[in-house]
């Protein structure tokens, strides 16, 4: 196949990398019959051939290990990437970060590398680390959307922050179902979710990029509901 | 596919810089690299993407040296040709600004503070919406102002674009490669973008036109359904059925945080002299934020360099 990053691309990324702090470990989870599973592979596995510090594993999402890390199976190929300790902030893309998504993915490899040390203000950390129910926070994305990469990444760092909170993007194009379950039409959408009762109910939901201040209070306004 | 590297090595912010850009467009680029030719320290403050609005653009292809350049790739060089002069860029939201003493205060998202001698407000302009029932409640539910964003969801499906100008045909022809149907409702009788563009639409089978009408509602249940037209001329009503509509009918400048603190015009456009000053000493505007004529990436560039260069002369030489 065809190299997705050429050469002079994959300088920049690695010059962009060369802040990272320590190795992580990107987990990608496919299946058969799958658009993006081949192409995201190939993908991670150009990033771990040509930047140090990346470890890539590849599972079939109906492993066991998925059922560890909470993998919607309905939504391959999907990723977790591990902080360098080996644990598991909560980061996952649902689809491929390709697009503008690729730069929250080198910007997540970072963050993880120093083990989720965020770039947020004291207080959106501090009021963020108040939240004490399991919830999830999924950014509809589509890889043309020059918005969406910092809703992502505020999902992203909230998650790092608080082992209550998971981070995902959400591929719309290649989810259409679940695109159309939340109505998706306008991108980015985040959908706030709480896991109450054995299931993820919807909190509250936000179209566009939000500066810091309004992120958090859309997230702990969908808390207290 | 493509991969978009993003935002540059992050560095710990100064607390003082000659000039901060507030905004990462053409105009705050431009500004940018004329600040560094000239010697003094710019910051420019990014809130998304280097080259602004221009990513929104799928193809640009009136701008000097590069006959048909996509969006992307120009917004990613100009920001590549700043960094590579030396311009440094913090990416974040500006939130507030003090402009009252002679070092100006800008405050951040993320909480960080800095200072400077002058600042250049090149923070662009967003879609103006149309203002009508139904809009608000179907934002994300079918009404859309960007169709690179969202053009997607309306595969093989029914569109109305509103507008008239170059904006909405661009984007009119953009989403004709998607949808099934794409009808360009505008209240006159011909299309005001150029004549380029128009003969594209007109020559773009899946592009109709509805003419002299307006959008007077939008309906539908959970998403939309229907528009409820106006003919302008006549003054009948209908109801048009779609699957989506894109709105492109101007722009808004984005200069909210700075009413009360430097002039505006009635529309909101931030009024400046010939050396793209403000009428606050050592404060700047460029691009499509200020009154002005003609907004396009040309002259977003030419009003960043005419402002940095007096900066430069005015406050530091």
């Amino acid at each position: 196949m065809e190299k997705l990053l050429d050469e002079k691309t994959l300088e920049q990324v690695r010059d962009l990398l060369g802040e990272m702090k320590g190795r992580v470990r990107i987990i990608l989870f496919e299946k058969e019959n799958c658009e993006y599973c081949d192409v995201t592979k190939q993908l991670y596995t150009e990033l771990k051939e040509g930047v140090e510090n990346i470890d890539l594993d590849v599972h079939h999402i109906d492993s066991p290990i998925a059922e560890e890390y909470n993998i919607d199976k309905t939504l391959a190929p999907a990723t977790v990437i591990l902080a360098s300790n080996g644990s598991d902030l909560g980061v996952r893309f649902y689809g491929i970060p390709s697009g503008h998504e690729f730069s929250t993915l080198l910007q997540d490899l970072i963050l993880l590398s120093k083990n989720g040390e965020v770039e947020l203000s004291e207080d959106t950390v501090n009021k963020l680390k108040t939240i004490n129910k399991k919830m999830r926070l999924r950014v509809f994305v589509t890889p043309t959307c020059p918005y969406c990469p910092r809703a992502v990444l505020s999902a992203h760092q909230a998650a790092m922050i608080n082992e209550n909170i998971n981070g995902e993007m959400v591929e719309a194009n290649e989810f259409y179902e679940i695109s159309m379950k939340h109505n998706v039409s306008s991108v980015p959408h985040t959908v706030i979710e709480v896991f109450e009762n054995g299931e993820w109910v919807v909190k509250g939901e936000f179209i566009g990029a939000y500066p810091e201040p309004n992120f958090v209070e859309e997230v702990l306004k969908a808390v207290e509901g | 596919m493509f991969f978009d590297l993003g935002s540059s090595k992050k560095k710990q912010l100064k607390e003082y810089y000659d000039m901060v850009i507030i905004g990462g467009g053409p105009a705050g680029v431009a500004a940018g690299i004329y600040a560094v030719q000239g010697g003094i320290k710019p910051l420019i403050i990014e809130k998304d993407l280097d080259g602004g609005q221009i990513n929104l653009t799928e193809y640009v292809e009136n701008y000097p040296g590069f006959k048909s350049i996509s969006g992307e790739e120009l917004a990613e060089k100009m920001g590549e040709h700043a960094k590579e002069f030396g311009v440094e860029f913090h990416y974040g939201e500006v939130i507030n600004v003090d402009f009252s003493k002679d070092e100006k205060i800008i405050s951040l998202d993320d909480g960080s503070i800095v200072k400077s001698k002058t600042v250049l407000i090149a923070t662009g302009a967003t879609p103006r919406k149309l203002g009508v029932p139904g809009e608000k409640e179907f934002a994300g539910r079918g009404v859309s102002y960007c169709a690179t964003c969202d053009g997607h969801f309306f595969k093989n499906q029914k569109v109305a674009v509103i507008g008239g100008g170059n904006t909405a045909v661009e984007e009119a022809l953009y989403l004709s490669k998607i949808a099934k149907e794409v009808y360009i409702i505008h209240r006159r009788d011909k299309l005001r973008a150029d004549k380029i563009y128009q003969d594209k639409a007109f020559n773009t089978e899946n592009i109709k036109f509805i003419w002299n009408s307006v959008v007077k509602e939008i309906k539908g249940d959970k998403k939309v359904q229907q528009l409820v037209l106006e003919n302008r001329e006549t003054g009948e009503v209908t109801n048009f059925d779609v699957d989506g509509v894109f709105v492109f009918v101007g722009l808004l400048p984005v200069t909210q945080l700075f009413k009360d603190k430097i002039a505006l015009d009635d529309y909101g456009y931030i009024i400046t002299d010939e050396h793209r000053e403000t009428n606050v000493k050592g404060v700047f505007a460029a691009g499509d934020v200020i009154q002005k004529e003609l907004r396009q990436i040309i002259t977003a560039a030419a009003d960043g360099a005419i402002a940095a260069s007096f900066a430069v002369r005015e406050y530091f030489n």
